[in-house]
């Protein structure tokens, strides 16, 4: 009998259990309510285990989400470095853009003042000479610029055409040592001549004693040199000076158009006419 | 019997996590079948079937018979093929596959489940056993191991 069983071990163990989970099935359809002797201790058995797995599991799901969580906010803290830089980019070029629209504008203005003449032109290089100022313009012979044409910005005078290219043109400061404008004071009607000095102030010559001129005077381009047309701004007096043994008073004048600036300027004949705003004080 | 807590605490625990989840209790009952047979394995076999029951909440019996089934069936075959090859170790599972799936239809005939559960559990049944035969090799491998280290403790 033994031997029976030992050798059909197998079989025998397989058709118990076969027909035992049949039976168990068996039941289990016809029972109201489940019946299971050993769930019970098997969930307890089991418990631990799942346990530990379940918290290992947690840990290591922690660890990683951190790690490519924080790969991938440096990914994102990258990519938003970059689109930083890029608007930061289209911000400045969006202040550019208006800052030139606003120069571009007072400019239109003047031309508009001038009946509509005139070579609009760009500064586009400086003297390399600190004692020679002189501007370049990016325009020359081909658009109509000529040698003595005036210079103007919407701020006043700059200065004048003393020589040219086809494509380019310089320009003599009105603060050059060398420059001279014949100027009037708005409000007296003095007449006199502006010229630059090497220290880059202005002064404004031949004022004799007695003529009526104090700080705050301004002046205008008077159109008798046949260079700039009347009624451009020059700038405000801020300095008068009387000595007894002089025979003209010393009075320095500050410009209006601030002449390290400029970018856009615009060229006339010395015979446009003038007036309105821009540039042309009432 | 550590590889089968291990087998069922994983499958109750870490492989939910995973979109298919392998049978891993069914392999190892393919491979009782092959390296124990005796009426150790057969036990080993109907508490594995008996244990998915349990905690799964399926009817009482239901896995108890699949396994029982395949247990005895790959025993038998074992006696008279020689399968510890890799060809007839997948053929061994893809067969135990097929009579999970046939015990269960089996059962529904014999109105031991209900037909509700029918469908579902082909469906589960077939993906199960596709993802079973995709790491057999690499759980008998670790089976191996485990026995080979198990002898030299």
């Amino acid at each position: 009998m033994r031997e029976f069983l030992s050798k059909h071990q197998v079989p025998l163990s397989c058709g118990f259990f076969l027909l035992l989970s049949l039976s168990l099935t068996a039941i289990n359809t016809r029972a109201s309510h489940r019946i299971d002797p050993v769930g019970v201790f098997l969930l307890e058995i089991l418990h631990p285990f799942q346990l530990g797995v379940t918290a290992v599991h947690r840990e290591v799901g922690r660890f990683w989400g951190g790690y490519i969580a924080l790969w991938s906010l440096r990914q994102q803290n990258e990519e938003l470095r970059r689109r930083i830089d890029a608007m930061e980019k289209i911000a400045q070029r969006a202040v550019e853009l208006d800052l030139a629209n606003q120069r571009l504008g007072k400019l239109l203005a003047l031309h508009q003042d001038l009946g509509g003449v005139g070579v609009a032109a760009r500064v586009v290089g400086h003297s390399p000479v600190a004692w020679v100022r002189t501007v370049v313009l990016d325009k020359g012979g081909q658009q109509g610029i000529a040698k003595g044409m005036a210079v103007l910005t919407p701020e006043g005078v700059l200065g004048k055409i003393i020589s040219l290219s086809p494509h380019a043109a310089q320009v003599l400061l009105i603060s050059d040592p060398n420059s001279g404008a014949d100027v009037l004071v708005q409000r007296s009607r003095v007449r006199g001549i502006v010229a630059g000095t090497l220290d880059g102030s202005c002064l404004l010559k031949y004022i004799q004693r007695g003529d009526d001129i104090k700080v705050g005077d301004v002046v205008i381009t008077s159109g008798l040199d046949g260079i700039f047309p009347k009624g451009q701004m020059i700038g405000t007096v801020v300095r008068v000076a009387t000595t007894d043994s002089r025979m003209f008073q010393d009075v320095e004048v500050k410009l209006s158009a601030e002449l390290d600036k400029v970018e856009e300027v615009l060229v006339v004949a010395s015979d446009t006419g003038g007036g309105g705003a821009g540039g042309i004080v009432q | 019997m550590l590889v089968g807590i291990g087998a069922f605490v994983l499958q109750t625990s870490l492989l939910h996590y995973l979109p298919l989840m392998p049978d891993l209790l069914l392999i190892f009952c393919v491979y009782l079948g092959i390296h124990h047979r005796s009426a150790g394995g057969a036990t080993g076999a109907f508490i594995l079937g008996y244990g998915l029951d349990s905690c799964s909440g399926a009817p009482i019996g239901m896995n108890a018979f699949a396994m029982s089934l395949i247990f005895a069936v790959v025993a038998l075959a074992s006696r008279r093929l020689w399968l510890p090859n890799p060809l007839s170790v997948l053929s061994m599972v893809l067969l135990a596959v097929v009579l999970k799936a046939g015990a269960f239809v089996f059962l529904s005939e014999i109105g031991y489940l209900t037909a509700v559960l029918q469908p579902m559990v082909a469906r589960y049944v077939m993906w199960d056993a596709a993802v079973a035969l995709l790491l057999t090799p690499l759980v008998f491998a670790v089976l191996y191991r485990g026995e080979a280290l198990a002898d030299r403790m």
